[in-house]
């Protein structure tokens, strides 16, 4: 019979709400569910059970008890990224994860012990997940033993962890209520009026019998009541993204607080991330506006990162570009996962960017300057002088070796102007004489370009694209003004207009 | 007037030594020392002692450019420090700081351009000798944008980045000396070098090392009213400052237009045939 561990939440809905909201923790907190008069505890904190609030009371009888009583609605968002979240930590010490929902995950331990090489390797195990899921900010109880029902029962126990031995897992349940084999009222009843009272009782009827009055699904039940689990677990198949999300307790208008709750939950999503070794490649922001609205935002970022700072930057620039239309009732951010990049650091050559920082330098330049003004320039087929592509900067490896440094060329750079600055040009036989950029509006923030020519060097004419209905047809100058400075400039043929458009610089 | 002579020299004597113990030596550095715990001691320096110190701390790791910065700032722009460039229009400073760019990503190193003025053709580049795919472009709008991205180039670990604030109007004017300063902090943090090329001062006192491109001389081949060819141009770069360093040196610079480059004319073949 193969080892399983039972990871238990207690509390489950309020214990989520807590991990949304952590300032809460210590406090007298009830999570109820339903609406108005129909709206009954569901859980309540420490502070609250100690003045007599329970499950199932309604708010006003539980604001009778305790005036002071924060209340929070029933959070299903918060719940599943909860889950989700449980069962990540599960995985990531057992393959082997079944999912049985409400703050319950239960994992497979066969061939774990050699991890964990001390004298009680299934209790080092169950410290361990304990500690894992209060990094996660979660307080879960955790029973080992070799069937689920065993492992519940112990795991719903305090002071975990509690194991129960191997082949002890009868006598662990024979205590216990009928009840607690959460079997089909029915056969309850059935057994009740033969007469059993615990599981004990049940357990020690004869197994051949059992299964000719109660069918196959008494048989399963009186396995489960001999604590032995014929059935392995049912694998859990883990969502291709993260989400996180929270139903806020009331309308947000401004962007301020909606970041603020919204940087927790990309924090608690990039801790996700990163305990899987991943990060965000796309991000989905969806928020529910009052009274039944949305407002679906996507971003996809130059790389992926796991950045909480950055993505949050990102969210805040989108949201500013464009707002939604009515006040924010709750959010759900979805991180759309890929493997980040990885680089092989070289002992001899230059060294490398780091693959993390890069993909955070490259989203808070998108987010600064958009994704057109940042990349990789490249060359592009052609003539005129301002064309230019951009691509997404993704540099090569460094070399090995680090080359010899080359001696500079000495080559007269050409500072381009884009787009060209119109000019007002005063020509003598074809060559111009003195220039003058002309004042329209926009061009204050253009050089201004004014005085006589002192040497000019041209016409070197250029065509291109004669074959499209607008080719490009200029006559290009190179001149030196009197009063400093050499430009290029060019006649459009087309239009009869002169332009400059580089420095020589 | 006699009351008022005295109220007037009455906190003088207050701050006077008494009549008694003149002959007690003036207050040293020394004697503040040893008043203080022993574990401050060490952080209260004079004036004196902090230019000992900072004189006797190794030079920076230099980062080269192969151009004549090189020569001024003896082996390339100061690792941890901000260099600005400054010069007028055709004084060869968007030459310079592309060659800088050339010697850098030919060499494997990645680098960030920052393109405030929106200048850089990358077909020049790639004649100039730059690894374009080790070379990021940034294009802002503004001069606010350019700082902040500047910042955000140097966290994220590029060993140079270079900043051209293009010519006159610069949009944003000279910004505030306040973010200069943050940026020559973030790229001493950051072990990076930080070159600033600006038609005019900006930086202020955050600048470790300031180099002037002087106006430039066009070099023409033939003579009027003959035929005229653009072959070059000559300029001077002039270190007006530079920490630890002696300022007024002058390189000489001399560059050649693409077109000669390209198809293989020097200054000199061109300047003979056009003798000839």
């Amino acid at each position: 019979m193969p080892r399983i561990a039972c990871l238990f939440t207690p509390l489950f809905p309020l214990a989520a709400r807590l991990r949304s909201e952590p300032e809460l923790r210590g406090e007298a907190v009830a999570i109820f569910q339903g609406n108005s008069n129909a709206a009954r505890v569901v859980a309540a904190a420490r502070r609250a059970r100690q003045v007599g609030i329970r499950p199932g009371m309604s708010l006003p009888q539980a604001r009778a008890l305790l005036p002071n009583l924060t209340v929070r609605a029933r959070d299903m968002s918060c719940e599943k990224a909860t889950q989700e979240t449980l069962l990540e930590i599960a995985e990531s010490f057992s393959p082997r994860v079944e999912d049985a929902g409400e703050g319950v995950a239960y994992l497979e331990l066969d061939g774990l012990d050699r991890h964990f090489p001390g004298d009680s390797p299934e209790q080092d195990l169950g410290h361990a997940l304990t500690v894992t899921t209060d990094k996660a900010g979660l307080t879960t109880w955790v029973g080992i033993a070799s069937s689920k029902l065993a492992a519940r029962v112990a795991a719903e126990l305090p002071a975990s962890p509690n194991l129960v031995p191997a082949g002890e897992e009868a006598n662990f349940l024979a205590p216990l209520p009928l009840r607690s084999l959460a079997a089909e009222v029915e056969i309850l009843e059935t057994l009740e009026r033969w007469g059993i009272r615990s599981v004990g009782d049940f357990a020690r009827l004869p197994k051949n019998e059992v299964a000719s009055r109660l069918g196959e699904t008494g048989r399963e039940l009186h396995e489960k009541a001999r604590g032995l689990d014929s059935r392995p677990l049912v694998p859990y198949q883990p969502p291709p993204h993260f989400a996180e999300g929270m139903e806020l307790e009331w309308p947000l208008i401004n962007l301020e607080p909606f970041l603020f709750v919204a940087g927790a939950a990309l924090k608690r999503l990039c801790q996700r991330l990163e305990s899987r070794g991943l990060a965000c490649a796309r991000l989905a922001t969806s928020l529910r506006l009052e009274p039944d609205g949305h407002h679906q935002r996507t971003i996809q970022l130059p790389a992926p990162t796991r950045e909480a700072k950055t993505l949050l930057t990102l969210i805040r620039l989108d949201l500013e570009a464009e707002s939604p239309a009515a006040p924010v009732t709750g959010f759900t951010i979805v991180a759309h996962p890929d493997r980040p990049r990885e680089a092989q650091l070289s002992l001899f050559g230059p060294p490398a960017l780091s693959p993390d920082k890069l993909a955070t330098t490259l989203a808070r330049l998108f987010a600064l300057l958009g994704p057109e003004r940042v990349g990789s320039p490249r060359t592009v087929n052609g003539h005129r002088p301002e064309r230019s592509a951009l691509v997404e900067y993704a540099p090569p490896p460094p070399p090995d070796v680090r080359p010899e440094r080359q001696a500079g060329r000495g080559l007269l750079a050409i500072r381009t102007l884009r787009p060209p600055v119109p000019l007002e040009v005063i020509s003598h036989l074809a060559s111009p004489r003195e220039i003058l950029s002309i004042i329209s509006e926009g061009s204050a923030k253009r050089p201004h370009i004014q005085g006589r020519v002192k040497v000019a060097s041209g016409p070197w004419a250029m065509e291109e694209e004669w074959w499209s209905e607008k080719p490009v047809e200029r006559d290009y100058w190179d001149i030196e003004l009197v009063n400093g400075g050499i430009f290029r400039i060019f006649y459009q043929r087309s239009t009869g207009e002169w332009y400059a458009d580089g420095i020589y610089d | 007037m006699a009351s008022s002579q005295a109220l007037a020299t009455a906190p003088q004597r207050a701050f006077e030594a008494p009549e008694t113990t003149t002959s007690r030596p003036p207050a040293t550095i020394g004697t503040f020392r040893s008043r203080l715990p022993h574990h401050l001691r060490s952080h209260l320096n004079s004036g004196r002692e902090w230019m000992q110190q900072r004189a006797a701390a190794p030079l920076p790791s230099t980062f080269p450019t192969a151009t004549a910065l090189d020569q001024l700032l003896v082996g390339g722009l100061p690792q941890g420090q901000l260099v600005e460039l400054i010069g007028r229009r055709s004084s060869g400073r968007f030459s310079t700081i592309l060659s800088s760019l050339a010697t850098a990503t030919s060499a494997g190193e990645a680098a960030a351009f920052i393109d405030l003025g929106d200048a850089f053709d990358p077909q020049l580049a790639v004649a100039a000798g730059v690894d374009l795919e080790r070379l990021l472009w940034a294009r802002p709008g503004h001069l606010k944008q350019t700082l902040i991205s500047a910042e955000v180039l140097l966290a994220g670990g590029f060993p140079l980045v270079v900043i051209d604030l293009g010519n006159p109007p610069v949009p944003g004017g000279r910004g505030v000396e306040a973010s200069w300063l943050r940026l020559a902090k973030a790229a001493q943090s950051h072990q990076a070098a930080l070159l600033v090329s600006s038609p005019y001062r900006v930086s202020g006192t955050a600048a470790a090392g300031v180099v002037k491109a002087d106006h430039g001389r066009a070099l023409w081949s033939g003579s009027a009213p003959g035929p005229r060819l653009l072959v070059g141009l000559s300029s001077h770069l002039t270190l007006q400052k530079m920490r630890r360093q002696q300022g007024n040196r002058t390189e000489a610079l001399r560059l050649q237009p693409p077109a000669a480059l390209i198809y293989g004319t020097t200054t000199a073949s061109i300047g003979n045939r056009s003798r000839s």
